[in-house]
């Protein structure tokens, strides 16, 4: 009688034990808010439809306050340098990572990934690379990503006069560019051959000019700093060529006020039909297809950028260290980042992150253009994960600036700037 | 003579109709713009003529929530202007009537807006936190008043100073109290003055973003912060950013047609007669 008591209470203590974590999840954020802030984009509006769900099966309220993307690296420093913090779940952009990391502001996921037996490896390894690990640690999960490539008209290049045009010209059959040279010479001769913009650049002073040029620079094998030895190489020829390349399109075949543009005019600029090219984020082609907004519908197609590698940038999720309730944080990012729950953001125009999705037929039928982000991220990478990442995309920007609204050579202010990209690197503890 | 004052009446009409263009045109722009559809919001060369819509409207009125962030910035600018008033009035009165604080005073109150108030945002966001008036109208109207009344006291101090003292001697032999005198005789008389330090204030209140950003979240965002949304990476929604833009400065523009009369008498206060 006693053995069997003993059995039962074991096979009932068993029992408990194998459904807690089940029980532990719902109670880990009965009662608690779910505050996040995001930037204004279709990801956004998506899980603004769904996150009921996840209040349903977890008890807890999800509040999403959305700003735009300027203002959203001020609002969260604040509360990341509080006590507690006012988000208990972060969405990370990618050169943000080195500084949020080394001020502490993120939390270690690993121990969390293991417990749960979270599969990192559905997502790209370009983007667990750029906001999933550093130095070896999980921080975040990857969110979304903006893949850059050359966005053109198919209907102009594919015009079979186009392209006789095109051979008289260059003595060859029509293709997509393959080097950053060959690319600019196509451009500037289609915009006048088309009598269009030949191109839509955005060169505002920082970010658009940065994530543009910063193409140009990658395609001719170019980059920032020698990545083993963090020494900085501005002052190569590759990166000399990059910029020049940029500055002749701007002043030769660019629309005009270029020099004040950003993503949102490259996009208008596209939509209205007057460029033919531009080198822009995939993430645009929702807008681009949309009838109420654009005059381009179904002429729109993505190629990679030519030459060696493109931009890539990304938000991941992660938890502050100073969240109210770090568990139910992470039960957030395990629902967001669920298949099924990624699944529903991407077919509602999100950029999702995990590999799978874009073999889904359902998912390229409605967006057909992210057939090309895998072809995108293949050749891709991103600013180096520094803590200072903010200050060099600053410094390039100042670089940009003074070749194109100043006309100081690119070699001299590529020179120049070695000194102040060898500053940025000074110290930095993620580069050792 | 005539044909000289003609000629000065034409250049004055002008130079006034050219600088009335230079601030009216782009405020007419964004009233075109609201009525647009994003493709001829866009178009260059723009379309002067095209069939206007109220999708603008209907899509900032229903689907952005506009109501709630136009109450948020209601309910903050009406607090900070009538608590500024009344804080400002007495303080003003003291000031001016009882050399309250002595000569250094108003300098003093004005040596408060000396400081970039970005200097301020990060201590105040840790403090309201720290209190637990994060995201609460509240911290919003105690950080607005700490610049809107210096500004209110000094308006009011200049009012007040308009307003004879014999009128208060007057009082004050009848057997009034000096809060009834302040009461019934120089604020009455100051009307014009309060009427420009709660617009003042108002105003103040209602444009301001940068606290707005830092100290408010989803349930306490103002229109300024709200408005800003509507800019993304993948787009500015600039058609929904034109007509919160005119719903928003409908305040503004109903208030200045409520008191411009008001506004307008204050001109005329005269000093005391010999």
């Amino acid at each position: 009688m006693t053995r069997v008591k003993f059995g039962t209470s074991a096979a009932v203590l068993a029992f408990l034990a194998a459904a807690s974590p089940a029980f532990a999840a719902s109670d880990v954020c009965k009662g608690s808010d779910i505050n996040i802030l995001m930037e204004t984009v279709p990801d956004t509006e998506a899980l603004q439809a769904i996150k009921g769900d996840f209040e349903k099966q977890f008890g807890a309220k999800v509040n999403i306050e959305a700003v735009n993307y300027s203002l959203m690296h001020e609002k969260l420093v604040p509360s990341l340098t509080a006590p507690t913090s006012s988000y208990d779940v972060l969405v990370v952009d990618s050169y943000w990572v080195g500084e949020f990391k080394t001020a502490g502001w993120i939390k270690d996921l690993d121990a969390w990934i293991a417990r749960d037996k979270i599969d990192t490896s559905l997502y790209f390894p370009a983007l667990m690379a750029l906001n999933g690990t550093v130095q070896g640690k999980t921080y975040m999960l990857p969110f979304w990503q903006y893949a850059m490539g050359i966005l053109y008209r198919k209907d102009i290049v594919e015009d079979p006069a186009f392209q006789a045009a095109y051979k008289e010209q260059f003595k060859r059959d029509w293709r997509i560019p393959t080097t950053l040279e060959e690319f600019a010479e196509v451009v500037k001769w289609s915009g006048k051959q088309k009598d269009m913009y030949g191109i839509a650049m955005a060169a505002q002073r920082a970010d658009p000019v940065v994530m543009e040029a910063t193409n140009y620079l990658f395609a001719e094998g170019g980059d920032f700093y020698d990545r083993k030895t963090w020494k900085p190489t501005m002052d190569t020829p590759e990166a000399t060529k990059a910029v020049t390349i940029y500055a002749d399109l701007i002043n030769n075949a660019a629309q005009p006020g270029a020099l004040g543009a950003n993503f949102d005019d490259v996009a208008n600029t596209l939509k209205q039909g007057k460029a033919i090219f531009a080198i822009s984020y995939l993430f645009l082609f929702p807008t681009l297809e949309d009838p109420k907004d654009s005059t381009v519908v179904g002429k729109m197609a993505f190629a990679p950028v030519p030459g060696k590698d493109s931009f890539l940038g990304a938000w991941g999720w992660a938890v502050p260290t100073n969240a109210k309730n770090p568990d139910c944080s992470w039960e957030f990012l395990k629902w967001v980042e669920s298949k099924d729950v990624a699944y529903k953001r991407a077919l509602a125009g999100g950029q999702p992150t995990q590999m799978w999705i874009y073999e889904d037929a359902d998912f390229i039928k409605k967006w057909p253009a992210m057939s090309q982000v895998g072809a995108a991220l293949e050749h891709s990478r991103g600013l180096p994960i520094m803590s200072r990442s903010t200050q060099l995309v600053e410094t390039f920007a100042e670089v940009m600036g003074s070749v194109l609204a100043n006309n100081v050579p690119p070699a001299t202010a590529l020179a120049d700037s070695q000194d102040k990209f060898g500053r940025l690197v000074k110290g930095d503890p993620l580069l050792k | 003579m005539v044909g000289e004052s003609r000629w000065v009446q034409w250049a004055s009409h002008l130079i006034l109709g050219s600088a009335s263009a230079m601030v009216l045109l782009p405020l007419l722009w964004v009233l075109r713009t609201s009525f647009a559809d994003k493709v001829v919001a866009y178009q260059m060369p723009p379309d002067l003529f095209f069939a206007p819509t109220l999708d603008n409207y209907r899509d900032v009125l229903l689907r952005f929530d506009f109501g709630s962030f136009f109450l948020n910035s209601l309910i903050v600018a009406l607090l900070t202007t009538a608590i500024a008033l009344l804080l400002g009035a007495l303080a003003a009165y003291a000031i001016d009537r009882f050399r309250t604080g002595g000569a250094v005073m108003p300098l003093a109150i004005l040596a408060t807006q000396m400081m970039p108030p970005i200097v301020l945002v990060i201590p105040f966001f840790l403090i309201f936190k720290r209190l637990g008036l994060a995201d609460t109208h509240a911290a919003l109207v105690i950080t607005y008043l700490t610049f809107n009344l210096p500004y209110v006291v000094w308006l009011l101090v200049s009012f007040f100073k308009r307003v004879p003292r014999e009128l208060d001697e007057a009082a004050l032999i009848d057997g009034a109290g000096p809060f009834t005198v302040f009461w019934r005789i120089v604020l009455p008389a100051a009307l014009p003055g309060i009427g420009a330090a709660a617009v003042l204030s108002f105003v103040l209140c209602w444009n301001e973003f940068l606290f707005a950003l830092m100290l408010t979240g989803q349930q306490t965002k103002t229109l300024p912060v709200a408005i800003s949304s509507l800019v993304t990476q993948q787009g500015t929604a600039i058609g929904a950013v034109c007509a919160s833009t005119m719903l928003a400065i409908a305040p503004m523009v109903l208030i200045y047609f409520a008191i411009r009369k008001l506004l307008v008498a204050g001109l005329s206060l005269g000093a005391v007669k010999g």
